[in-house]
């Protein structure tokens, strides 16, 4: 992480939590990220030096303008100003950083074979919430290598259900039985 | 002049002869008889230091002879003390050997049966996490071929039951 990206994600925080929209901002923040994400040239045209500031305002004034709120659009606009658009998914990795914290919140991932339905992942993030004591936002991911169950990372802590841990723990206390 | 055969005395002859003798007695008496005598005691004492001297030496080479007659019977008995010794130590030193090499090798033994205990255990292990291994193996290969969608959504269930008993 750089120390741009921070120090501009604690300016944005800031404003945020003053005018009392954070959950507004970081939603809409999410969705500007999500669709530079998914609309990679987009992103590239920002960062096009042969194009003008003005010309890039006035694009991305046309492809956001409805969708969020004026503070968010202004640090857009001064992100282009400053040069320092290459920054934004930095950016919004710091912010959100800033706003869990503050909204008591935590991310996590949960490891399954299959994917989680909605009444599966409501459950675990409800779980997770009295365990930890924090509103979890639960990101499922897909993986074969764990066999089956679960596994779910939160900050540095790991629950890990998984078929593949209880033939490691197997695995260990065979290892250890002495042979004569 | 009167003859009397081959041999005649004339007692002047005679006289003067004698005359002659006494005046050369004298003379050589008064001045080299002192001389002669004392170049004769010197003489004579030469011959006595000399005499003395060899006598000395021969005496000197008699006590030397002596000595090295004792030392030779010094010598020859620490010669025998020595060798007497060095048969001493040397059976010392034989036995010394003797008994190191046998702790050496009971050592040896002791070591290589250690050694043989630890390599036929690390072979066993070897052995047992290689089946280990392969059972695991063979494991997780059946339970991914085996599980179904409803295996796995069950497993999850139970994991989310779980994770709420146990802070």
């Amino acid at each position: 992480m750089s120390l741009v990206a921070k120090r501009y994600a604690q300016a944005l925080f800031d404003t945020a939590v003053d005018k009392e929209i954070v959950d507004a901002m970081f939603d809409e923040f999410s969705s500007v990220i999500d669709l530079f994400k998914s609309e990679t040239g987009l992103m590239d045209l920002m960062l096009t030096p042969s194009i003008n500031t003005s010309e890039k305002k006035g694009i991305l004034d046309r492809v956001l303008r409805k969708s969020l709120n004026q503070y968010l659009n202004n640090f857009l606009n001064i992100l282009l100003d400053k040069n320092r658009f290459e920054f934004l998914i930095e950016i919004h990795d710091d912010f959100r950083q800033l706003v869990f914290p503050y909204k008591n919140m935590v991310e996590a991932t949960v490891l399954t074979v299959v994917p989680l339905d909605e009444a599966q992942r409501v459950a675990l993030e409800e779980k997770l919430a009295l365990r930890f004591n924090k509103k979890v936002i639960l990101d499922n991911k897909l993986d074969e290598s764990i066999l089956g169950g679960a596994v779910v990372y939160v900050g540095d802590q790991i629950i890990d259900g998984s078929i593949k841990n209880q033939l490691n723990q197997m695995k260990t206390q065979m290892n250890s039985l002495r042979l004569q | 002049m009167e003859t009397t055969g081959l041999v005649s005395i004339d007692a002047r002859e005679m006289i003067a002869t004698l005359i002659n003798f006494l005046i050369f007695f004298f003379v050589v008496k008064h001045f080299f008889y002192a001389k002669i005598k004392a170049v004769m005691a010197k003489r004579q004492d030469g011959v006595d230091a000399e005499i003395k001297g060899a006598t000395e030496k021969n005496a000197s080479a008699a006590a030397l002879k002596a000595q090295y007659e004792g030392l030779i019977a010094d010598i020859k008995a620490q010669e025998r003390d020595i060798i007497r010794d060095a048969n001493a130590a040397g059976q010392a030193q034989r036995q010394e050997i003797l008994e190191k090499a046998h702790d050496e090798s009971k050592a040896m033994l002791v070591k290589a049966m250690a050694e043989i205990e630890f390599e036929k255990a690390k072979a066993m292990n070897e052995v047992k996490s290689n089946i280990v291994d392969l059972s695991l193996f063979a494991a997780e290969k059946i339970i991914h071929k085996s599980m179904d969608q409803k295996q796995h959504e069950a497993m999850i269930l139970d994991f989310i039951d779980k994770v709420g008993e146990a802070k």
